[in-house]
């Protein structure tokens, strides 16, 4: 599949701080790419450079194949920190700015992007009087002016109650199945992303630590039986003779963590205990990207 | 660039600040046009040799509207770095490099923006006037509306100096970035200018025994010689040139948060 966006060994150096380590990330067509990372890991300074509001020391960008940035960067929308807007303008007149600045010739796309957000009815409103999701919903309408090709948005559920998010994500999802829309979103509510993002991408101190696709976090938040016997080493002989299974790994003296069986853990219960061996505890155990998160950073940081 | 300054061009227009502005811009120019042709009714309907005086002296219509032109600097200014900060206030300015347009088209369509203000209040400034005139004084003082052969010539020198005031206005807006600062230095400029340059010369002539004066290369004593036209230009130009290449060169080099 094309890559829409490469970086190679993009870094940022401020003068007492690297914020921005040696980067290569790359995105797909048709990708939803979940960026997560801690505040002040580097997230928004990267997608600053993407977008051409700050200028990498080293490294390059390349951007749908190209490396002639500034006319590549016409296909794409972004809103980063937070969205912009003339305050003292209604949101149908934010829309036209932005409709202005793209050069779009149909008019009509204005109405019909205010409707796609749901603002339709509040377009004469000034936005200063928006609430932080009406604008959050205006923001992302912009955009979406100009049909871009890849949409990065920074927190773009920020502010928004629950019922927002849903309609934010629902909305996103259906932009990037029906026009192939490519999204890098970067946003601090992991179980959100997760129920979005089809690739992913954790940066931590600067540093891109890890890139894996969803199908990849599934494996890696795989669910396992964690068991608790009273002899290990007779635990792992009758798993792997009478279960016939070595998905197992020994956590510790009296604890086995299983990742077969998870849907039927009777049958590990009872293998276990006819071949005598005592089983004090069974339970499940479910990693979701939240803990990933958390356990591939090594803290008890705040994403 | 076409798109960035329409889109400037909207916003200047539906700004607040361009109308505050130009409303306060018209209510100056009449009260002191009012002001003036006040004098020639008086002078006109009270017949005296003081009044007579005064009519023989009276300054043509077209003699004295360029005046006007620096008057309305000081508000066209003011104009000028609120319309470019309030890009980077309201963050509006992400919306705009992010398109990737060129950093210099960005900064020289605020620039050609406050421009185009500066001539419709200009354009308001000399309408306001030219009607107050019509209805105070009219046909009442012979050859009043003629106009003579200096009224282009020193619409230009004054336009000249306005795009050199507006150049340093968008600069300090542009690298400043925030109202407070960028105004303050500003009208410190505009209005210490003239008394800096003063201070300087007397420093040279009386400390350091120096002939020369710093006053032909200021902004407001350009020209001030009649005599050195060529050099006034040159001097405005050179103001123009160095405010938006260091102005554009900065904010392409640094970063927009």
């Amino acid at each position: 599949m094309e890559n829409v966006l490469q970086t190679v060994d993009i870094t940022k150096k401020f003068a007492k701080k690297t914020a921005v380590s040696s980067v290569n990330m790359t995105i797909k067509k048709g990708d939803i790419y979940g960026f997560i990372g801690r505040n002040g890991a580097g997230k928004t300074t990267l997608i600053k450079m993407l977008v051409g509001l700050s200028s990498p020391t080293s490294g390059s960008i390349e951007l749908f194949g190209s490396k002639h940035l500034n006319k590549a960067r016409h296909k794409i929308g972004t809103v980063i920190e937070a969205p912009a807007f003339v305050p003292n303008l209604s949101a149908r007149q934010n829309m036209l700015i932005q409709w202005k600045l793209l050069g779009s010739k149909d008019k009509s796309i204005i109405d019909e992007t205010l409707k796609l957000v749901g603002l339709s009815d509040v377009d004469r409103k000034k936005v200063k009087k928006f609430s932080l999701g009406m604008k959050q919903r205006l923001g992302i309408a912009m955009t979406l002016m100009g049909n871009p090709e890849l949409l990065i948005l920074d927190e773009p559920t920020n502010g928004l109650d629950p019922e927002g998010i849903i309609e934010v994500r629902n909305m996103l999802k259906r932009i990037n199945q029906e026009k192939g829309l490519t999204i890098l979103i970067s946003s601090h509510i992991l179980g959100e992303l997760s129920k979005l993002a089809t690739r992913y991408g954790i940066i931590n101190d600067g540093v891109l630590i890890d890139e894996f696709t969803g199908d990849e976090l599934v494996t890696r938040c795989q669910s396992s039986l964690i068991v608790k016997v009273n002899d290990v080493n007779r635990a792992s002989e009758v798993l792997k003779s009478a279960l016939n299974t070595d998905k197992f790994t020994i956590v510790n003296e009296n604890t086995l963590e299983v990742f077969d069986f998870i849907d039927t853990p009777g049958i590990v219960t009872s293998a276990l205990a006819k071949n005598n061996v005592v089983v004090d505890l069974i339970s499940k155990k479910s990693v979701d990207l939240e803990e990933y998160f958390m356990n591939v950073i090594g803290g008890d940081k705040n994403a | 660039m076409l798109n960035v300054l329409k889109t400037d061009f909207y916003k200047a227009f539906r700004s607040v600040s361009f109308w505050v502005i130009s409303v306060l811009n018209v209510l100056f120019i009449l009260f002191s046009s009012f002001l003036m042709f006040s004098v020639y009714v008086t002078a006109l309907n009270e017949p005296s040799d003081f009044s007579e005086l005064i009519l023989q002296n009276v300054l043509p219509f077209f003699k004295f509207i360029p005046q006007f032109i620096p008057q309305c600097t000081f508000l066209i200014g003011i104009f000028a770095v609120m319309f470019a900060v309030s890009e980077f206030s309201y963050g509006t300015i992400k919306n705009i490099a992010s398109k990737g347009y060129r950093r210099e088209f960005i900064y020289l369509s605020k620039l050609i923006t406050a421009l185009v203000v500066a001539v419709i209040n200009i354009l308001l400034s000399f309408a306001t006037s030219f009607i107050t005139a019509k209805v105070m004084i009219n046909n009442r003082i012979p050859e009043f509306f003629n106009i003579d052969n200096t009224f282009w010539k020193t619409i230009g020198k004054y336009s000249l100096q306005l795009v050199a005031y507006l150049s340093i206005a968008i600069f300090l807006a542009m690298f400043f970035r925030s109202l407070g600062s960028s105004l303050a230095i500003f009208l410190a400029f505009v209005f210490l200018e003239s008394s800096a340059a003063a201070l300087i010369d007397k420093f040279l002539k009386d400390v350091l025994n120096l002939e020369f004066t710093v006053e032909p290369y200021t902004i407001f004593g350009a020209f001030g010689d009649s005599e050195q036209i060529i050099r006034g230009v040159i001097v405005l130009i050179v103001y123009i040139s160095i405010a938006t290449v260091v102005g554009t060169y900065t904010f392409k080099q640094r970063d927009i948060n």
